[in-house]
Formats: C-alpha cells, structure tokens, sequence
C-alpha cells in the first residue's frame, strides 16, 4: 500500500495557543479513517492543515496525491439558498470549465453517472435548496466524486441528518469504499454509526492523536 | 419618441446597463455582499464631485476613484479576512465623507445634480459608446468566469481547493464592479445604480429554476425595467433614474404578491 498523505511531528497553534502538538499520522492508500474529537479539540485544524489552508507551526505534512474530492460541512447553511441545481452544482467540479455558454455531452454524461451513483438521477433539474438534508449531502458526495477521484475528505457529514439520513449515507460509504475502493476520510465529532464500517477511528483530544481501539 | 436622436441614445444606453449591472448584482447577491454596489457607488460619487472640481472628465474621476476604493476593499479584506463585510463598510463610509465634504466647494451649475439621480436622456454620443464598450468587455468577462464566479459564491474553500484562483477572480470582479458603476453614475446616477444592480434579482429570485436561469432573467428584467422606465419618463415628463428604479419596484411587488416560487 502506498501512503496518501503524512503528518511528520506536526505542530499547530492559534497565536499562544497550542492545537496540535507533535502529531505523527499516516493514512494508507483503500483505508476508510475516521478522524474524531470533541468541539475545539483540533480535527477540523488537522483537515486544514491536510487541505492546505493552514500551514503547521512545526513538522511537515506530506500529501501524495492531489487526486481527491472534498465534500464540505454543509450544517453552516451557507449560500444554498440560491438557486443552484444539483445539474449546476455538481458541474463545478468537472474540468475544463466551459463558463456560460457551451454545452458538453461528456460533461453531462458524467453529472448523470455521479447522480445515479448516489441515486438521485430523477433530482437533477431540482433547487437545491428544496432537497431533503440527506439528499443534499449525497448531490455534494456526487460533487466530489464527478472527476472520479481516488481519495474521498469529508468535514462533518452528519451534521443535521437524521436517523434514516445517516444510514443511508454509510450504507453508500461502505458501498463506494468496498466495490469502488474509495479512500475515506471523515472528520466527525460524532462517530456513531460510521465507527461500524470504518478501518481505524483516530481521536484527538488535547493537541494528541491516538487511535481509539475496537470492541 | 424614436425620431429623437437623444432618446434613441437613452433606450440603447439604458438596455446596455440593465443587461450588465444585474449580471454583476447576481454575484453580489449569491455572494450576499449587495453592499459592495453601494459602497464603490458612493466612493464614485466622490470621484465625480472630485472630477468637477478638478475641471476633468467626472466619469473619468468616478473610475479612478472607484479602482482605487476596490483596490483598498480588496486589500483590507486580506489584512482581516474574518470580517470580509469589513472593508466594504470601511470604503462606503470614507465614499460618503469625502462626497459629503468635497460637494461644499461645488457651485451651483455644473452638473452634480444629474450623477445623483442619473441624467440618461443627455448622453452624448461618445459616452453611449464608452457604455457600449465596457459592457461588451464586462459580459465578456462574466461570460468567462460564469462557473468561478459561481463556485466562489457556493463554496469559497471548496472552489480554492479545486484550483480556482479565488483571490484573483475576486479582484477582477470587483473592477468590473468598479467600472460598470462609474459609467452608470452619469445615467442611473449613483443614488439609484445599487438599486438596479439588486431589483432585477430580486424579481429573478421569484420566477428562476437555476442559477443559469436566475442570470437570464435578472438581465431581463433590467432591460425590461429600463426600457419601461425610460418610456414612462417621456410620455409623463418623469425623471428617468427614479422611473426605472420604481418599475423595477412596482414588478418586484406583482411577482412578491402574485407569483410564488416552490
């Protein structure tokens, strides 16, 4: 197996305040890791500083490969309520960018694939913003899926999913990982549920990172 | 009302900007920063009032200044990128100090009172084709950026992370921002140019099925609104800047009260 991405004794802090100390981490290649912790603990410092927004204090972080997607927290409610459809929204990730005018049939070939792939092909034409919570959070999965990459970093999924929601957002997780051999990264600070069908569980709490041992 | 060359002028001027102002409205709005419009429009109001003093081009003035207040919002949202509405409401009030001082030295006569609230019908040939110019340029531009403008709206992290050149297509688009207020300073007038970059979206919000749809409709009604507007303030002696703002008014109350959006 081959490493996506290595954190080398990375240090991190806001002005005085240490977040991360001294973390070391390594996720493989067809690894389904989830990166957990309480409010405030640092996970969501480690995704930055993985994405590349935040630069360590100290140590170096290795990222491997450039070829992921990135499924966002979508609970902020930012500026969805726009009108934006799933055919629109998922076309952003799609490459070479073709601005207002031109349409491309492999570019609408691939949205409708990504779209099946989470199976909401029949909400393609529909406002985004009067998809359920579940249903939004699969068209942003089909988003970061549409350039088919190998390495999957989502910030918080569950956040404002319900019961049947959550479920049915892993049962596609363990699907994508086992039959597509997807590389996941979730950083949750809920993990119930997604503990069940994850390789490794990593906490940190109180700038230290250690995997959390399995019943 | 055809056979008047000046009028001939105002409707193909009018229907220019209100294609190209709601265009820039969209990102203002997705974005929710509509304050930027009425910030650089009030700092273009000082440009013009600076422009008449100086005995230059007050178009001239309100560009310069405009490009100097988007540089300066820019830069002030780097210094403190958590607070990005900041600098826009650092630049508005600065615009309204210095339009409010500099217009004491002005005397009566030359021409401040038709940048407040637009002065279309007196357009003359030369400026319709400044007009005409940097909207062609600024269609061009949106047109080209249409999807960055977009992911940056949606998701600005995301849209970094999948190489979009945030910082740089920020900057671009708040010079087209820029420019397309200090031309529609002289013919909207500065007092009403926020109001038909965000009422045609507005209107737009109530009748649009996707972002694409929501950009065709807001030009639309632009040059709806303007070409409306421009007719009534001839037939019943109006003037131009406020009929076209309240037809766009009057059209976002019928559509609010009759038409319901799912």
């Amino acid at each position: 197996m081959n490493p996506l991405f290595t954190f080398d004794k990375v240090s991190f802090s806001y002005g005085n305040t240490s977040v991360l100390e001294n973390i070391d981490f390594t996720m493989q290649e067809g690894e389904f890791v989830v990166l957990s912790g309480a409010n405030g603990s640092g996970k969501s410092t480690m995704l930055r500083l993985l994405l590349g927004s935040l630069q360590p204090r100290e140590g170096t972080i290795h990222r491997y490969t450039e070829d992921f997607g990135y499924v966002p927290q979508m609970g902020q409610e930012r500026l969805y309520n726009f009108p934006i459809t799933p055919y629109e929204m998922i076309g952003l990730n799609l490459r070479p960018r073709h601005g207002f005018a031109k349409k491309d049939p492999e570019h609408d070939h691939k949205i409708d694939t990504a779209l099946t792939q989470v199976s909401l092909r029949e909400k393609k034409w529909d406002l985004f913003s009067t998809l359920s919570g579940g249903q939004k959070q699969r068209v942003l999965i089909a988003k970061a899926l549409v350039s088919n990459p190998s390495f999957l970093v989502m910030d918080e999924p569950t956040i404002g999913l319900d019961d049947r929601s959550r479920r049915s957002l892993f049962f596609l997780l363990r699907h994508f990982h086992r039959s597509h051999h997807l590389s996941i990264l979730i950083v949750t600070h809920d993990i119930e549920g997604v503990d069940e069908i994850a390789d490794r569980i990593m906490r940190i709490s109180e700038g230290a990172l250690r995997e959390v041992s399995r019943v | 009302m055809f056979e008047f060359a000046y009028m001939r002028r105002a409707l193909l001027v009018g229907a220019f900007l209100g294609a190209v102002l709601p265009m820039i409205g969209v990102v203002l709005v997705n974005r929710r920063t509509p304050v930027l419009g009425d910030a650089l429009s009030h700092v273009s109001l000082a440009g013009v009032i600076a422009g008449l003093l100086l005995g230059i081009n007050p178009i001239a003035g309100a560009m310069f200044m405009s490009v100097v207040a988007a540089l300066s919002i820019e830069g002030i949202r780097r210094r403190f990128p958590a607070f990005g509405e900041l600098s826009t409401a650092m630049v508005l009030s600065t615009g309204i100090g210095l339009a409010s001082l500099l217009s004491g030295f002005i005397k009566g006569g030359q021409g401040y009172d038709s940048f407040l609230f637009g002065s279309i019908v007196s357009v003359s040939n030369a400026e319709m084709f400044v007009v005409i110019g940097i909207s062609l340029v600024i269609t061009f531009v949106f047109v080209f950026l249409y999807q960055d403008l977009l992911y940056i709206s949606v998701d600005p992290e995301g849209a970094e992370i999948a190489g979009v050149k945030t910082s740089r297509v920020n900057f671009i688009f708040t010079l087209m921002t820029a420019f397309v207020i200090s031309v529609a300073s002289r013919t909207v007038g500065v007092l009403l140019i926020s109001s038909l970059m965000i009422l045609p979206v507005a209107c737009a919000l109530r009748v649009a099925k996707s972002y694409r749809q929501t950009v065709l409709w807001s030009s639309a009604f632009g040059v709806l609104f303007t070409l409306i507007g421009l007719t009534l303030a001839y037939y019943l002696g109006l003037k131009p800047g406020g009929a076209i703002v309240l037809t766009a008014v009057a059209c976002f109350l019928i559509l609010f009260a009759f038409y319901r959006s799912e």
